[in-house]
């Protein structure tokens, strides 16, 4: 367990327990830990509570996300009974029993930490070559109900066979720990409709993300493609390789629309998208209960802070998708020419009240799914500017000179107009005032 | 007259991102609409930063012919004094247009002076989780040549504790350098004391930032994470 844990974490409990956060340095976290308990005198559960409670603030690299249905009190009324599970997963994966060994109860939500014991390829280096070697290691595998609905489930994985990870089975331990907790707490499961979402992302071409790999297919075959970089969606990668090659008169918007509606119309088996604002690399797999992603912490440390935006960006979008009465999602998704629509214009398509649209608008921006673009909220020419829609708010802060000689000032947010565009277009649009 | 009736707003857009936030809901701001909340004059910024620097470079001459001032205590009160009007200026250039910060420059208190009093405006400080929570700001400003020292840290949260201000900063001027041991440790114990004192150190690199076209909102915001965490990353 303290194998798993970070070293910041490993100072946190080290603090907590002793009054100083430097830790000796010639001690790895293990034996910090085996001095704790051994020399400081601190009493074993106190220091494994606090290894649990680090534990279960951090993501693993596997991040299941799906969707409770019930009641959050039936969960917390049932978490003594969840507490004495024993799962045998022998045959899935593990050299031992599915345990419960941690159950926290906040406002918020409920987790509750089961490990397993599996026996995993540790290579080790030894005279200038990698060697594999058959360890036991403990997996934990921790599961947070969320008040709100979510349900999210990390664990690290691990390595056996060789280096080649098992993907298939963390799929089946997770149905099985889930399966046992519906059992008791008479809960159900229905995951977001995230799949929608990223086709939809892949469709819009989409600001937020670049799509690096995607396997898409039908029962006759699948197709692989793969982008060497992190700054080349495979959108923009395949239609770019073929333009010398294609006849006279097609164009390489025509292949790329043709791509992702290929990609599309086949069946998702899974893709690899790198969320540039976030710098992290997300292979998503669907299943029947939910999702899972793969995350690459290759630039980031790994942290909830990190990645619940962007789960909260794919929950937000599938849940608008759900609701029927997502008229303004669907007035931008339905609308064939990307350019920027003002309030009134949203307002004239779509029946909704003023005030519910103004949150409405608001909610999609701050969740990034809409972009805005400003003007100068005036009818009267301006004489030293053209008064197009701009995605420079900076570009309007300035005094301007009317047709009739007035000054205009930019400074004052009042006199700004706001508009909105759906941010799958790349480059800057503008539309005539 | 169609426009004003039926478009949003920046106004009416803030506002509403204002309700959403205090809702509880996700409220956030693009990079430009960062920058519009606090928009810096870069070439002004450029110019009194050279204008420090070139301050901080004088050195005196004892040669009868260069010799201006009698002695060189008379050379170093002179160019102290320089020193700080100069670097006030660069401090006040950064909060000048803000929408969310209103400065005041050496407010005299009963019990000590401070360098920069600013004001958080409501109701957009609540946009900005490091301003959601504070009223008004304490600024000190310490132009020497010489890193950081933890001394300052202790003299300003002993300055805020007692005029009941939970929020300040320090302003540095010296070599582009990560903050020293003492200096962040001083400033992470003060944020986790009883009352906690939160310090956000400002110094040359963070300049060069803003001048590269960052945003000073989204700067302090980093900036007050890694001095809460006091990690050795923390560059002055």
């Amino acid at each position: 367990m303290v194998g798993s844990l970070s070293l910041p974490a490993i100072r946190n409990i080290y603090k907590a327990l002793v009054g100083i956060e430097t830790i000796p340095q010639d001690k790895n976290n293990k034996e910090t830990i085996q001095k704790l308990i051994e020399h400081c005198g601190v009493p074993h559960d106190q220091v494994t509570e606090l290894l649990f409670e680090s534990e279960i603030e951090k993501p693993f690299r596997h991040i299941f996300l799906s969707r409770w249905i019930g009641k959050f009190k039936k969960i917390i009324d049932s978490k003594d009974q969840i507490k004495q599970l024993q799962l045998d997963v022998r045959n899935i994966s593990g050299i031992s029993n599915l345990n419960c060994d941690y159950v926290k109860v906040e406002q918020e939500r409920v987790v509750f930490t089961f490990s397993h014991d599996a026996s995993s390829t540790h290579w080790y280096w030894q005279d200038g070559g990698h060697f594999p070697e058959l360890i036991t290691i403990r997996h934990p595998i921790i599961i947070h109900f969320h008040q709100n609905g979510s349900l999210l489930i990390t664990y690290p994985g691990f390595t056996s066979e060789r280096g080649k990870e098992q993907n298939l089975e963390y799929y089946d331990l997770v149905s099985l720990v889930l399966n046992s907790i519906q059992e008791l707490t008479s809960i159900d499961y229905r995951p977001y409709a995230i799949k929608k979402v990223v086709e939809t992302l892949l469709k819009r071409q989409s600001a937020r993300v670049n799509f690096i790999r995607i396997k898409s297919g039908n029962d006759q075959g699948a197709v692989d493609l793969q982008s060497k970089s992190n700054d080349l969606s495979i959108e923009n990668l395949l239609p770019s390789l073929m333009v010398p090659y294609l006849p006279k008169g097609i164009t390489e918007e025509q292949v790329k629309t043709a791509l992702i509606n290929a990609i599309n119309d086949c069946d998702l088996r899974y893709s690899n998208l790198y969320w540039k604002e976030e710098e992290v690399a997300t292979k998503l797999s669907y299943y029947e209960l939910g999702m899972e992603f793969l995350v690459t912490w290759s630039r980031q440390d790994p942290s909830f802070d990190l990645i619940t935006p962007i789960l909260e960006f794919l929950i937000f979008l599938s849940q608008k998708f759900e609701s029927s009465n997502s008229n303004v999602l669907n007035f931008f998704i339905d609308e064939k020419n990307s350019r920027v629509f003002t309030k009134g214009e949203i307002a004239s398509s779509i029946s909704v009240n003023s005030k519910e649209l103004d949150k409405e608008l608001v909610g999609l921006v701050s969740q990034r799914i809409l972009e805005t673009r400003y003007r100068l909220r005036t009818n009267k020419v301006v004489l030293d500017y053209e008064n197009k829609w701009t995605s420079s708010l900076l570009e309007l802060r300035r005094y301007f000179e009317l047709e009739d000689h007035s000054s205009f000032d930019g400074t004052i947010p009042e006199n700004i107009e706001i508009g909105f565009i759906f941010p799958d277009v790349q480059k800057e649009v503008f539309l005539e005032s | 007259m169609f426009r004003k009736k039926c478009s949003l707003n920046l106004k009416e857009f803030f506002d509403e991102l204002v309700e959403l936030k205090n809702s509880g809901e996700q409220a956030k701001l693009s990079a430009d609409q960062l920058e519009y909340f606090n928009p810096i004059d870069r070439v002004k910024l450029a110019k009194i930063k050279k204008q420090v620097e070139r301050i901080h470079a004088l050195k005196y001459s004892s040669r009868k012919k260069y010799r201006l001032y009698k002695s060189k205590k008379s050379f170093d009160g002179r160019r102290g004094y320089l020193l700080g009007l100069v670097f006030e200026r660069l401090v006040q250039t950064i909060f000048k247009e803000s929408l969310v910060f209103s400065l005041q420059p050496r407010v005299l208190l009963d019990t000590c002076e401070i360098d920069f009093f600013v004001h958080i405006i409501e109701p957009y400080n609540v946009l900005f989780s490091l301003l959601a929570s504070h009223k008004r700001l304490h600024g000190e400003a310490k132009c020497h040549a010489r890193s950081p020292e933890a001394e300052w840290v202790n003299l300003q949260a002993g300055k805020m504790v007692a005029n009941d201000t939970r929020l300040g900063m320090i302003f540095t001027f010296h070599k582009p350098a990560p903050a020293p041991f003492e200096f962040r440790t001083a400033i992470k114990d003060h944020s986790r004391s009883n009352p906690p004192v939160q310090i956000i150190p400002w110094g040359p690199t963070l300049i060069n930032e803003l001048l590269d076209g960052k945003s000073f909102l989204k700067l302090i915001q980093i900036q007050s994470n890694l001095a809460h965490a006091g990690t050795a990353s923390m560059q002055l």
